[in-house]
């Protein structure tokens, strides 16, 4: 592999310290430098064999003086009374010996500043066949993932890790997703990849196909030098929860008035689909013993619903409407001493039932607005990705947790669903959720972790990539983690970055967390010893409304479009002339 | 009666002074002011931009025995290094660097041979001295280094504006431009009765008048103070300038004002330098330097036994 380089030497190999064929020390030239994330190379003689190239990545560096022996001598030296002399040494961690031959480099050895051939051996980007541009390293040149640990092919899953506000944890999950779907490492099969995001803060990620004004030619030049062309997604669709009290299920979304659709669960589907036990969702409500009156009632619903025209049912008799209706109904039949056991089971205790009845009172007015049976019919409701758009964004910011988690459960679980019937891992199905404590965390269980742990151990061979992000990995299930190839850390908060859960960190890397500036991620992937450092363009796609150009052109078509013009007709109804 | 501690270790040796036999001493006092009118002087000339200073370590690695035709002739492997500091205080480039260093190894004895060396990977040159003591050679390996040191010096090339410090007595180093001996024990003691007054009564920073000695070499001298000592010679330093016709009194007057200008500034402290304040800072760092240089004894003591 060794190169026709301009030999750029930035210091030799020092003896004062241990040199290992792990972690080497440089005494850096007077006349050169090394800083953080530089990539450097020595080569050292073996005898017997080819010469070992040992390439690896600065993680520390430090300047002393030589030959001060009091921390007050700084002031005599600088006063030009006592001749000292200012050194710089660097760390270098090793990123691959190559032939593995792993004997440590010798003090005296000439290091050389890695470029072109080197820097991508070092690296290993001369093995990556298929490459993501992930943004650039400190020095400047492109950094990237290998696309093999993205798309299943021989791992899956990433996890973000940071605090909220600074890490920028969801602006990197789509801008992964950007490089992903607009460079050439997948190919062709971009066209049909789908991605599906949770928007779960702010209405940050309902504009992504509105182009970024603030992006100036700097930023464009960026996208250039990493093979992409910076541009909004072409392809989105917005899905957010009906207003609450709106009884034409608009929207409720300020940012954009155009290229939204509300979602929402018909009364009839919500029966069919057993969607009551995301209801209670919340690992707190798993650890009741209601559940089993949970699970018997959507039994019940299950078989008694029969679906009406306009997505209400027709249940036990009683025609129900809303999702109100559908409680009231429940009450009732669960509070009647006649009719409890058919629903309830018989086994089960009246405190039981009361408690279920309790929390299936206090669930109306959070997912009253999500299961309707009192809005047009035939209309385009249901949160998923068989439709063409190929993003998908699913607000859940305005509503409450138990909807939150009602909504992530069910829209998970039909995805899942739809990619193990399809029976296909191709095409790929990302999919981006932030707060995955909050979703799968380390203690409990619910069935929204018991899908995303599915996701995780299963989704490679299904197509289905889970994009996490957490303030805290730490608190995220071990498992999920433990199943991401790539992991990527923002700024983290002090206390969190001494967790093992980041050891995968460089120790100086822990330290520079704690700083990272937006825009600024450690990613460690499976085939680099040393997570890198990366800065990642700013984006192309709008942010916030001030941000945002003019809307695309698809998403100037207006709501009522996406219903059936056909169905407000009667049957019967003549064409009118 | 009052006991004050010398700071100064008896090992650090004046082998110039030692030599010198007291009864030839003659002392002229009268070079820049009247001995009856001796008094603590001060400076008030501009200090020099830059100081150089000029000392050498040496360090004796191991005794050898050289066999020569059967008899064992006694010699000493010592190595040895001299530097020049240049201390540069103008005000916008203040800084202190080694403006050159030499180390040598030598193997000193009175064996004849010019081939002769030891250490396998380090190599000891042959030093022939014509006596066999102990002393003797130890005085050899000193000379060697007094020569090496006006070497160095010599290197340096001081200008018009330098200040030339030789670390020890003048003697053989007379001949640099602007250099002045720098003498930090006081062996002999050249003054008495009102000039040795003077002496007690001299503050930091300020010097005796310039005088003469004449011993089998003739040199101008002075006395100064450093701050940082204690008791009635605590931080006195003797300076030495050349006494030759090239030399006129005002410019060895200059020279001691100049020296009493800027040496107090580099008197190191107590807490860091057995030898303060004598030991002046930046030669204390020049040797901790050459010494590094010297490279390690034991490694050094395995070349010399390896065979």
């Amino acid at each position: 592999m060794m190169v026709g380089m301009a030999e750029d030497v930035v210091g030799r190999v020092l003896g004062t310290e241990d040199a290992t064929p792990l972690t080497y020390w440089v005494a850096i030239a007077p006349d050169a430098y090394l800083q953080l994330d530089d990539v450097v190379v020595t080569r050292r003689q073996v005898a017997g064999r080819d010469p070992v190239t040992v390439s690896g990545v600065v993680t520390a560096v430090r300047s002393r003086h030589e030959g001060a022996q009091f921390d007050s001598d700084v002031f005599a030296i600088s006063d030009g009374h006592l001749p000292a002399q200012v050194q710089e040494a660097a760390e270098v961690t090793v990123t691959r010996v190559d032939p593995e031959v792993f004997v440590p480099p010798r003090p005296g050895d000439a290091v050389i500043r890695a470029a072109g051939e080197a820097r991508d051996a070092a690296l290993y980007f001369d093995q990556m066949t298929r490459q993501v541009p992930l943004g650039f390293s400190r020095d400047g040149e492109p950094v990237f993932l290998n696309a093999d640990f993205l798309d299943g092919t021989r791992g899956a899953h990433v996890s973000i890790s940071g605090i909220s506000g600074v890490a920028t944890k969801t602006s990197f999950a789509t801008w992964l997703l950007y490089s992903l779907l607009h460079s050439s490492a997948i190919g062709p099969e971009a066209v049909n990849t789908k991605a599906l995001i949770f928007n779960v803060k702010g209405e940050d990620l309902l504009l992504l196909d509105h182009e970024n004004t603030r992006l100036d030619s700097s930023m464009r030049d960026a996208y250039q030098r990493l093979g992409l062309s910076a541009k909004a997604f072409t392809s989105v669709t917005v899905m957010a929860p009906p207003r609450a009290g709106d009884r034409n299920g608009v929207p409720d979304v300020a940012c954009r008035s155009t290229g939204v659709e509300s979602f929402y669960w018909t009364i009839a589907q919500f029966c069919a689909d057993r969607l009551l036990p995301f209801v209670f969702a919340d690992a707190d409500d798993e650890r009741q013993q209601y559940t089993m009156v949970v699970h018997q009632v959507t039994a019940k619903l299950a078989r008694e619903a029969k679906p009406k025209e306009d997505g209400g049912a027709v249940i036990d008799g009683q025609l129900v409407s809303t999702y109100s209706d559908l409680v009231d109904l429940l009450c009732d039949r669960l509070s009647d001493d006649e009719t409890r056991g058919v629903w309830a089971g018989t086994a089960v205790g009246l405190g039981t039932v009361n408690a279920f009845i309790r929390r299936l009172i206090s669930s109306t007015r959070d997912i009253g607005r999500l299961v309707r049976g009192d809005l047009p019919p035939r209309r385009v409701h249901g949160v998923g990705t068989d439709h063409d758009a190929q993003v998908t964004v699913v607000d859940l910011h305005n509503l409450p947790d138990r909807a939150q988690r009602f909504v992530v459960g069910v829209t998970l679980r039909g995805e899942f669903e739809r990619k193990e019937k399809a029976g296909t891992a191709r095409p790929l199905q990302f999919v981006v959720l932030d707060e995955l404590n909050k979703y799968a965390p380390k203690d409990g269980t619910s069935p929204i972790k018991e899908i995303l742990l599915d996701i995780a151990e299963r989704g490679r061979s299904l197509g289905v990539i889970l994009i996490g992000a957490q303030q805290t990995a730490s608190e995220v299930e071990r498992r999920i983690a433990a199943n991401s190839a790539i992991r990527v850390v923002g700024r983290l908060d002090p206390a969190e970055a001494n967790r093992p859960e980041y050891g995968f960190l460089a120790t100086g890397q822990r330290q520079r967390a704690l700083m990272a500036k937006p825009g600024t991620m450690f990613v460690a992937q499976p085939e680099l010893p040393v997570p890198l450092v990366v800065n990642f363009p700013f984006p192309a796609w709008a942010t916030r409304p001030q941000e945002a150009g003019a809307p695309p052109s698809s998403a100037l078509r207006s709501v009522t479009q996406t219903v059936d013009p056909f169905a407000l007709a009667e049957d019967d109804d003549d064409i009118p002339f | 009666m009052k006991v004050t501690v010398s700071a100064w270790d008896p090992g650090y040796s004046e082998s110039s002074d030692r030599i010198t036999d007291p009864n030839k001493t003659r002392l002229n006092l009268d070079v820049e002011v009247d001995s009856g009118e001796w008094r603590p002087m001060k400076a008030t000339v501009p200090p020099p931009s830059r100081v150089l200073l000029v000392d050498g370590v040496r360090r004796l690695d191991a005794r050898v025995d050289i066999d020569v035709d059967g008899q064992p002739s006694p010699g000493l492997c010592a190595s040895y290094a001299a530097g020049v500091v240049v201390c540069d205080l103008a005000a916008h480039s203040r800084s202190a660097a080694i403006a050159a260093s030499r180390v040598e190894r030598g193997l000193f004895s009175a064996a004849a041979q010019q081939d002769l060396s030891a250490g396998l990977t380090v190599s000891y040159r042959a030093r022939r001295v014509h006596t066999t003591e102990p002393n003797d050679l130890v005085n050899a390996v000193q000379e060697r280094l007094t020569r090496l040191e006006i070497d160095v010096a010599g290197e340096a090339d001081p200008t018009e504006d330098d200040l030339l410090v030789i670390d020890g007595a003048l003697r053989h180093r007379a001949h640099l431009p602007r250099a002045v001996g720098f003498v930090k024990s006081h062996h002999r003691r050249y003054l008495s009765g009102l000039q040795a007054d003077v002496v007690h009564r001299l503050e930091p920073g300020q010097r005796t008048p310039v005088f003469e000695i004449g011993t089998n070499w003739r040199r101008h001298s002075w006395y100064l103070r450093l701050p940082g000592g204690s008791g009635a010679w605590g931080g006195v330093a003797r300076l030495e300038a050349p006494s030759t016709e090239d030399l006129a009194i005002d410019e060895v007057v200059r020279l001691a004002d100049t020296s009493t200008v800027v040496l107090p500034g580099l008197a190191s402290s107590a807490h860091k330098d057995p030898r303060a304040p004598q030991n002046l800072t930046p030669i204390a760092g020049l040797e901790r330097m050459l010494r590094a240089k010297l490279g390690d004894p034991r490694l050094l003591l395995r070349n010399l036994r390896s065979r």
